[in-house]
């Protein structure tokens, strides 16, 4: 009924003008939402660390940690968003864990208004997720372009045997490698989709009865590239394993391998031998809280809950605010300098990709800056 | 809405403009809020429904595609298992092929406007899709390998997660369906609402038509129906309507404008009565009053030329016969300004009018010390017009003129200018007076504007000007403040006239015998007009007869054979026109040897003396030259020299 609608509307206004009269409040308490597994605690205990320190500049931040596991379903993700969209003074979530669960989650972002920032998802369908959705990563192509080179030039293959995980991150890795390995001249021999169920050692025999590659290349995660790597090697065809930027996590990969971990290349955007000073200050900070050294996702985390700290700090806590700090960063706005690097959504981003070879159950860069 | 007498007072209420804008706006925000409202109820909905549809529509159309294509590989895989063979390389290739065209996800993609739930089942049917591809994948390997117990194991996987794919996707669909359910009912409640809005507001704009139309009728129609009825009464000239006031509106305003226009007529009419009374009265004293100074002046122009009469008693005959004309031309003057009958434009001599209205004038300005200098020329062009209105101009011109500078230190003075500038005529009058202020100048010609107080109509100016521009003249004010005032009035010049022929009939010196051998009758009620004019006929050499009235004048043209007759016009038992016509019905060619003297020239105008021929009409006291002349020419003889 029409007074209903007019009884909405006053509603809507009452409550415009209670959050007008309690914006003062909320300004001094602002929440930033963590979707990710586990295991990247550390990053957010560090950057926690980094924001108590700068305590006064600003409201009082503070991190919702929404733990997920790897794999989880889409919809466990969907759900996983709204309740962070939920939570009282968030401003930005930064999530989830890679381009399906990312994928999954941006359009409740998108529909309330919230900055989503994903540090480690590569899918180039972030890029048309909506105007709230800003990715840190090199998208995709760029890392198949990358990976393309490392194969065709370093390791001198003309064969190879792809292997992806067969949702968005993977599928995206494939397309962009097989375009990239086409211009190197490096035939595909075959493209065997796997997830962590799959079972290795058929998949892997019966695609070598299609033939004999010279690298295999996976687009999956640390599980399916470290079972691929074993497996090669007890059928006793060992090969380098050259792995997108969702393997190297160790040491699940180097269990997963086995012995031939050794095989095990993959891509990261950061490394913990970095040189720079920010990213000696951050390993430093992340040994002393976890007593190991950060991955290339801690890092990628880190920069992406500090970077919207300091968003809020700079411009207030009004998301759209926000959102608009990040569009110019590169353009209007300096770059932010964060541990893994230049930050900008820009013209000025320029992806730094890392290839690491496994050895002795570390990292170590090969290739790269 | 009519009423004689004071209208009552109005209320000061919002005006016209104020009431019709606050209705044009309340009408245009009636309408604008029906709008808005419609758009803003429904707009968003159908907006919302019409997003929504096309992700749900594209999402569900690309897993069903997906499913079909898995499906379709399925069925394939089923085949090889049961045939315990894995069939040609290429159709192992084809269903690779299949499979990894559907590995192409679809429901994560990022759709706004899809609700989560079913988002949430579409995903989770897509992952399962995707496993089960995995799974087929695996069994395909299992049979190119030729495991195939392990690959019908893995059938069994296969054929599990196809029932929950089916599972998700029903699921899906319910929450689509739903989804939309629920969108749909919004819509159709909001297009409930936006009725309800659209109802209220048609019942506003009712009420606010049958506002305007009250308020027309009220402050409208009303009035303008009391207006007209009020034109008509005074069309049939009642000038004592008014009509009231309701409020200080427009047509309150109108209203009061009229009230105050009809009080004007209705004083000015009342002037006009006395005015024209006054005529009457004047015409009959003019009757009474010329008789006498015709006696008189025919008397004295009989008696002057005799020889017996000394010097000292000439003198004083032509003085007495001088001031008997004097009075006779100014009441003829009078009448003739107060009885103007109807107009007739002709040629008029400009300088003869104006000096005409001086005349007329000429007593006021000696009582007020006034010295008046006529300075309009004789040999001025004529120009065209009814006598009377010029001389009404002039009248007006010269009386406020009197008006200006009467109170003024004297001397006073009144000059009448007159020139002929680029074929016009100008005349102007101007006073030494105080001269007009610069804010009444610039609207003395409207009408009711005036300087004189109580005393004046404010109509006199107004009607000269309209009078002049009647005959395409105009009257024009060119006066400096404190250096009195100068009205200026200008006609078009007629073509020139010829010079004015002398008549040869014209008034010449008395002669004596000059009109020897005619036999003339004089017909006049009054003795005393009667015997001295038919004696200063004979005294001409005519035979004189005399006749009473009509009757008596019929008796006598029964015995005498007469060449002329002099008939006055107003007499008892028959009069100059009923005589007039007997002659013309029995005797045309005697009818058109006579001559009339009226005591009232006006009374010419009156109906029936319209038959009387004009030009034979001489006023009372006529000049006894001019009488003999005028005989002379009705006979066609000439004076002798």
């Amino acid at each position: 009924m029409w007074w209903q609608g007019v009884g909405r509307s006053l509603g809507t206004l009452t409550l415009a003008a209670l959050a007008v009269a309690g914006c003062h409040s909320q300004a001094r308490s602002v929440a930033i939402g963590f979707a990710f597994t586990y295991h990247l605690q550390t990053a957010i205990a560090v950057a926690r660390e980094e924001i108590a320190l700068r305590k006064g500049q600003g409201p009082r931040i503070s991190i919702v940690y929404d733990s997920a596991v790897a794999g989880d379903p889409a919809d466990v993700e969907v759900r996983r968003a709204e309740r962070l969209a939920a939570v009282p003074g968030i401003v930005a979530v930064v999530g989830h864990s890679g381009s399906r669960a990312s994928l999954a989650a941006a359009p409740v972002y998108n529909e309330a208004g919230i900055v989503q920032v994903t540090p480690n998802s590569t899918s180039r369908l972030l890029d048309s997720a909506g105007p709230w959705t800003f990715n840190l990563a090199p998208d995709d192509s760029v890392e198949g372009v990358f990976i393309a080179a490392f194969v065709a030039e370093r390791l001198r293959a003309s064969r190879v045997t792809i292997y992806y995980e067969n949702d968005e991150y993977g599928t995206g890795l494939r397309d962009g490698a097989v375009a990239a390995l086409a211009q190197h001249g490096v035939a595909v021999l075959d493209r065997v989709p796997v997830d962590q169920t799959s079972d290795f050692r058929t998949l892997v025999a019966a695609s070598l009865t299609r033939g004999v590659p010279d690298v295999v290349v996976v687009a999956g995660r640390q599980l399916e590239t470290g079972s691929i790597a074993r497996v090669m090697r007890e059928q006793g065809v060992p090969r380098a394993v050259v792995a997108g930027d969702g393997a190297l996590v160790l040491p699940l990969l180097t269990r997963a391998a086995g012995p031939a971990a050794d095989s095990l290349y993959a891509v990261a955007f950061w490394m913990p031998d970095a040189p720079d000073s920010l990213s000696r200050a951050f390993v430093e900070r992340y040994r002393r809280a976890a007593g190991e050294l950060p991955q290339s996702a801690d890092a990628m985390s880190h920069d992406a809950l500090m970077l919207i700290a300091d968003a809020v700090r700079a411009v207030g806590p009004r998301p759209a605010a926000i959102r608009q700090y990040l569009r110019e960063l590169g353009g209007t706005r300096p770059p932010y300098e964060g541990v893994t690097g230049r930050i900008a959504f820009g013209p000025l981003a320029r992806p730094r990709l890392v290839m690491a070879h496994v050895v002795g159950g570390r990292a170590e860069r090969v290739v790269g800056p | 809405m009519t009423g004689i007498g004071a209208a009552p007072s109005a209320g000061r209420g919002p005006s016209l403009r104020v009431i019709f804008g606050t209705l044009s706006a309340l009408s245009i925000l009636t309408i604008s809020a029906l709008s808005l409202m419609l758009a803003a109820t429904l707009l968003p909905r159908a907006t919302e429904l019409r997003q929504h549809m096309q992700p749900v529509s594209y999402l569900f159309g690309a897993l069903r595609d997906r499913m079909q294509l898995v499906a379709a590989t399925v069925r394939d895989a089923r085949l090889m298992v049961a045939a315990e063979a894995p069939g040609d390389v290429e159709a192992l290739r084809r269903a690779r092929a299949a499979l990894a065209a559907a590995s192409s996800r679809v429901a994560v993609r990022p759709y706004g406007g899809v609700p989560f739930a079913m988002r949430a089942a579409l995903s989770r049917a897509d992952e399962d899709l995707t496993t089960l591809e995995n799974r087929v994948q695996e069994v395909i390997a299992f049979a190119e390998l030729g495991a195939f117990p392990a690959a019908r194991s893995r059938m069994r996987a296969v054929d599990s997660l196809d029932a929950a794919v089916n599972d998700d996707f029903s699921r899906a669909q319910r929450a689509g369906t739903e989804d939309l359910l629920a969108r749909q009912a919004a819509l159709d409640g909001a297009a409930r609402e936006a009725t309800w809005i659209a109802g209220i507001l048609v019942v506003v704009a009712i009420l606010l038509s049958v506002l305007t139309l009250l308020t027309l009728q009220r402050r409208i129609a009303r009035p303008l129906a009391a207006l007209s009825a009020a034109l008509d009464r005074v069309g049939t000239g009642d000038l004592t309507v008014q009509v009231r006031v309701p409020r200080q509106d427009e047509l309150g305003l109108l209203a009061e404008h009229f009230n105050a226009m009809t009080a004007v007529l209705r004083d000015r009419a009342e002037g006009q009565g006395r005015f024209a009374a006054t005529g009457e009265l004047l015409a009959g004293i003019a009757h009474e009053v010329n008789n006498p100074l015709q006696a008189i002046s025919t008397l004295a122009e009989s008696r002057v030329d005799e020889p017996e009469v000394t010097a000292a008693e000439r003198a004083d005959l032509q003085q007495i016969l001088q001031q008997a004309r004097r009075a006779g031309k100014l009441l003829n003057g009078l009448l003739h300004f107060v009885r103007p009958g109807d107009p007739e434009v002709a040629e008029q001599d400009i300088a003869d009018v104006v000096a005409r209205v001086v005349d007329l004038l000429s007593y006021q300005f000696g009582v007020d010390e006034i010295r008046v200098e006529n300075r309009v020329d004789a040999s001025l062009p004529w120009v065209r017009g009814d006598a009377a209105r010029l001389e009404q101009i002039f009248v007006n011109l010269l009386s406020n003129a009197v008006d200006a500078v009467r109170g003024a230190p004297t001397p006073r003075r009144v000059t009448v200018e007159g020139w002929e500038h680029e074929g016009r005529v100008h005349v102007a009058v101007t006073d030494n007076g105080p001269g007009i202020d610069r804010e009444v100048a610039g609207r003395i010609f409207q009408p009711f504007v005036t300087t004189k107080g109580a005393r004046g109509t404010g109509l006199g100016l107004y009607v000269s000007r309209q009078l002049a521009r009647e005959v395409d003249g105009d009257l024009q004010l060119r006066s400096t403040p404190g250096e009195g005032a100068r009205f200026v009035v200008w006609f078009p010049a007629a073509p020139r006239r010829g010079a004015i022929a002398v008549a040869e009939d014209g008034p010449t010196p008395a002669a004596t015998r000059a009109l020897a051998g005619l036999t003339i009758l004089v017909v006049d009620d009054e003795a005393s007009i009667r015997r001295p004019l038919t004696k200063y006929l004979a005294r001409l050499g005519a035979t004189a007869v005399d006749a009473a009235d009509g009757l008596a004048a019929l008796v006598q043209l029964r015995l005498l054979a007469v060449d002329a007759i002099v008939l006055d016009i107003r007499m008892p038992r028959m009069d100059g026109v009923e005589l007039y016509a007997e002659l013309r019905r029995d005797r045309p060619a005697l009818a058109e040897r006579v001559l009339f003297l009226s005591g009232d020239p006006q009374q010419m105008h009156e109906a029936r003396a319209h038959t009387l021929p004009a030009e034979r009409v001489l006023a009372k006291p006529v000049d006894l030259q001019v009488l003999a002349a005028s005989i002379r020419r009705l006979v066609g003889r000439r004076s002798p020299a």
